[in-house]
């Protein structure tokens, strides 16, 4: 396992290392309204959706003396800068797409060649914005998040483990069900401070909660560390007889829990699947609720070693 | 309620499923007949059309575990051994084309010795003779796998066949999910052509050089396109010992190199079997039988299945006074409240006030063919003072409900009759021996949900931002259809619609997905080809099942066609809308939508 704990997170302890999103979201740029200035603020810009929040956003790096640009220019720029000494670093993951928290994922495990901390922040959404944004109902589609988190190949003869988190969104759960035919679904129900999220997601996934060889579980929103474990748990004693599937959806924390469960475990590696906007989604802006929730992984080589190479020569093996 | 219903009809997808635990429940379609023979395959259907079950059902296993009455005759038809090899979506979102070929041929030759080891045990693993057994002794299977690992390049650990699986499975799981080519064995070599070295090298230590075995594909539309061709090729050229069954969507993606320079030909070198084109008595046959299962399931008593599920409305009446009266009940308060209807009623001088003065033949020709959508429009519409007033403020389950509504609803569809009928049994009252009309619609709605929530997350085929998503075509065409059920009365309204030639491209790609779903329904006819290879021209309609959608109702029945593109059109605000739809639609076919709307405007 990785050794992830989760931390207090401090306002005043600034990192060397920041990296955060720039979007439309409100809440994309609460950390750097509130941190200490970072000797690198680095903010992730999109080419699309630059609306609702985004120009305030913008300002608020730009004033604060953030580099913006695109994922693999900054990812260059933290790369060197991690050279350092005794570096630290932190992300933001709370307005981070799935599939740019999936690069920076398979950065950290396969990229980063130095020993460095690394706190994953996030902060929650404001339940009325969440639960009206996943109102809207689109088009979905359904696979892995990227070619490394397709998982391993493995004889279709074995049965389908799916893992989902709920989020508020229709459709998505039952619809992956139908998709996959997983002979065992576990579904993972985020419990927080407000717990109108738990009540509506259940109320939303009813039929799928009903079915027969379906499992609820409820996971700690306000903790990656157990969130991890328990993903990490379930995976380790599923994996020799399933083909498991992670289907993140909901709260953000799920779906790092689960990136960094799939990519740390071998030999029968996870898949982790995106459900989610088959288009261009219709941009709905969040605000933040005002926590922040950390969690830190001290990487070194000897772990990085491990989890590249892993035990049987696996790519991504652990 | 009664108890739930056992283990192996609950579990409605066959892919969960063992061949024995499929054999323990296994009521024979009609179409079984067609595949057990030895020709080479293609069964065609949407999901949950029972492909897997049939393919499944030619295995030793089940066809051992098989007590049907016509068990014993198919075994010794059956006179290959089969080897199974599933795909499913998953699958298919880890392979491309650069480690498709070493995936597939690692599984299919683990899949070929497992089916070795079945042959070679004195019984299988319920303790079942087994079908067409061998004798390989030590020698003969050290001899065996020496010759397999050296044909195929595989280091291996011992000398054994569990050696060799062990090898097979190390191999996958080594194998990159990355997209970059290896260049062992299992990638440069044919897959067939190394299990065809297996297959003789197996026939010759058992002393049966002729004998055949047959390689069953399940979801063939899953691999990609270069794995695709290659074996579709082996249809045509292939080695006598070895059959393909290939199972795959009404539609293949890749089926345009069919019959086209050297390609096999449906009817010639393959045989093609639909499994949704059966006749209704066929559907019903089948629907019958599974009820019966689910009763036995469930162990309740048996009771026919118009008895516990109630006669349909969307049927003619029988000739009990009151179903009768029921029937002229209906037609009579919509000839009162339907202008249209008693305009329509009165051109064929029928009186509402009298129909019982109506002769058969009399009958047959008006009141009879129109009555069950007067049913329909009266479930689903309030009428008063001859004009349209809305939706009733709860609608009647009268159309959908009722053995023959359900039968002609779940179409056949081994996956949905299962669910079905195990929701609905789960309410079943003992005393009446039957299922009130309220958990029958709700089992109907609650499939439909689950139907609908696939279709929102199927994977795009294309993964790009031009596609037209397939819940989006599925919406508009039940939309018009609805529209056309519940407007201004006409006796035949439009149900189908035909594929044309202006038809985009990307409302062909999600009418596609909709096929290989099995939301859309080909109807085919004697001119139908084998293998549908173009839709232009063809006859569609939407499952049937998707009818029964608040606001998006339409009747389980065929009716006038229409073009799709007057229906896509019809529903598109112009062409911003289409451009919204899908930016990716050209300025021609931009243009076509303003035309067709105009059309129809005009």
């Amino acid at each position: 396992m990785m050794p992830l704990t989760d931390v207090a997170f401090s306002r005043r302890d600034p990192y060397s290392v920041v990296l955060a999103t720039c979007g439309y979201e409100r809440r994309s740029s609460y950390l750097a309204r509130i941190i200490a200035a970072p000797k690198l603020g680095l903010a992730l810009i999109h080419d699309e959706n630059r609306v609702a929040s985004f120009d305030d956003n913008f300002g608020i790096y730009r004033d604060r003396g953030w580099l913006t640009d695109k994922l693999d220019v900054l990812l260059d720029r933290a790369s060197a800068a991690l050279k350092g000494a005794k570096p630290s670093m932190a992300i933001d993951i709370s307005s981070m797409p799935r599939s740019v928290m999936a690069a920076v994922v398979e950065w950290i495990i396969q990229k980063t060649d130095v020993d460095v901390d690394i706190d994953f922040l996030y902060c929650p959404a404001d339940f009325a914005m969440s639960a009206a944004a996943a109102s809207r109902v689109e088009q979905l589609t359904a696979g892995p998040i990227d070619d490394y988190f397709s998982g391993a190949i493995r004889p279709p003869t074995l049965p389908i483990a799916l893992i989902m988190g709920l989020g508020l969104e229709r459709y998505r759960g039952l619809g992956m069900v139908e998709l996959l035919e997983p002979s065992r679904t576990w579904a993972f129900v985020a419990q927080g401070e407000d717990s109108r999220f738990a009540q509506v997601a259940m109320q939303v996934h009813d039929q799928l909660l009903n079915a027969r060889n379906s499992k609820v579980v409820t996971y700690d929103v306000y903790s990656l560390a157990s969130t991890y474990q328990a993903l990490e748990s379930l995976c380790f004693g599923l994996g020799p007889r399933h083909r498991i599937v992670l289907a993140p959806s909901g709260p953000k924390i799920f779906s790092l829990a689960s990136m960094l469960v799939a990519a740390t475990r071998s030999p029968f590696r996870p898949a982790v699947w995106r459900v989610g906007s088959a288009g261009s989604a219709t941009p709905a802006d969040v605000i933040e609720s005002g926590e922040v929730i950390a969690s830190r992984v001290r990487l070194t080589s000897n772990l990085r070693d491990l989890v590249v190479n892993g035990p049987i020569g696996a790519p991504g093996g652990w | 309620m009664t108890q739930t219903p056992d283990w192996s009809f609950e579990t409605q997808n066959a892919k969960r499923m063992t061949p024995v635990e499929i054999a323990r429940s296994f009521v024979v379609p009609p179409t079984f007949k067609d595949i057990v023979g030895t020709d080479h395959c293609y069964i065609v259907g949407p999901r949950g059309s029972g492909k897997t079950t049939l393919l499944k059902m030619l295995q030793g296993e089940g066809l051992m575990a098989w007590e049907g009455a016509q068990a014993r005759s198919v075994r010794s038809r059956v006179s290959y051994t089969s080897i199974f090899l599933p795909a499913d979506d998953l699958w298919a979102s880890q392979v491309h084309d650069e480690n498709a070929r070493a995936a597939f041929t690692a599984q299919m030759l683990y899949a070929f010795i497992e089916t070795v080891q079945y042959r070679q045990s004195a019984r299988d693993r319920i303790g079942n003779p087994v079908h067409h057994p061998i004798v390989l002794g030590h020698q003969a299977e050290v001899e065996l796998v020496t010759l397999l690992a050296n044909a195929w390049e595989l280091p291996i650990q011992g000398r054994s066949l569990g050696a060799m699986q062990a090898a097979l499975d190390l191999y996958l799981l080594r194998l990159t999910n990355r997209r970059e080519r290896t260049t062992d064995q299992f990638s440069a070599a044919t897959p067939l052509s190394l299990l065809n070295f297996g297959i003789r090298a197996v026939n010759r230590l058992a002393n049966q050089p002729t004998h055949r075995w047959a390689l069953l594909m399940d979801e063939m539309e899953l691999a990609p396109p270069r794995l695709h061709r290659e074996i579709v090729s082996y249809v045509r050229g292939g080695a006598e010992n070895l059959i393909l069954k290939l199972s795959m969507s009404p539609f293949d993606r890749y089926m345009e190199t069919f019959g086209v320079g050297g390609a096999p030909i449906p009817g010639h070198d393959f045989r093609a079997v639909h499994l949704a084109g059966q006749t209704k008595s066929e559907i019903r046959a089948f629907t019958v039988g599974l009820w019966k299962e689910a009763l036995r399931a469930a162990e309740l008593d048996a009771s026919p299945i118009r008895a516990a599920l109630g006669e349909s409305a969307i049927t003619a009446p029988r000739v009990t006074t009151e179903s009768r009266s029921r029937h002229y009940e209906a037609l009579s308060r919509a000839g009162h409240e339907d202008a249209d209807f008693a305009r329509w009623l009165r051109r064929r001088g029928v009186d509402v006030d009298h129909l019982e003065d109506l002769s058969y033949i009399e009958s047959s020709a008006t009141v009879r063919k129109v009555y069950p959508l007067v049913v329909f429009r009266d479930s689903v519409m309030r009428l008063h003072n001859g004009r349209y007033e809305g939706r009733p403020r709860k609608k009647t389950f009268d159309p959908f409900t009722g053995a023959d509504a359900l039968i002609t609803a779940l179409e056949g569809n081994p996956r949905w009759i299962k669910t079905v009928f195990s929701d609905m049994l789960r309410f079943y009252d003992r005393s009446t021996g039957s299922v009130g009309q309220g958990f029958q619609f709700d089992a109907l709605v609650s499939l439909a949900n689950r139907f609908e929530s696939l279709l929102h997350v199927l994977p795009s085929r294309e993964h790009d931002r031009n596609a037209v998503p397939p819940m989006w075509l599925v919406d508009r065409l039940a939309e018009y259809f609805h529209k056309q059920n519940t407007g201004r009365f006409q006796p035949d309204p439009q149900n189908n619609f035909i594929v044309d030639r202006r038809t985009p491209a990307p409302i062909l790609d999600a009418l596609v997905m909709g096929l290989y779903a099995g939301a859309i329904v080909h109807v085919r006819d004697r001119r139908s080809p084998a293998v549908l290879q173009t839709f232009v021209g063809q006859r569609f309609r939407l499952a049937y099942l998707l009818g029964v959608r608040d606001n998006r109702e339409f009747p389980m029945r065929l009716g006038k066609d229409v073009s799709l593109t007057t229906i896509v059109a019809s529903s598109l605000a112009g062409r911003q809308g289409a451009r919204a739809l899908a930016p990716g639609l050209t300025e021609a076919q931009l243009a076509l939508f303003g035309e067709v709307q105009n059309d129809a405007a005009n």
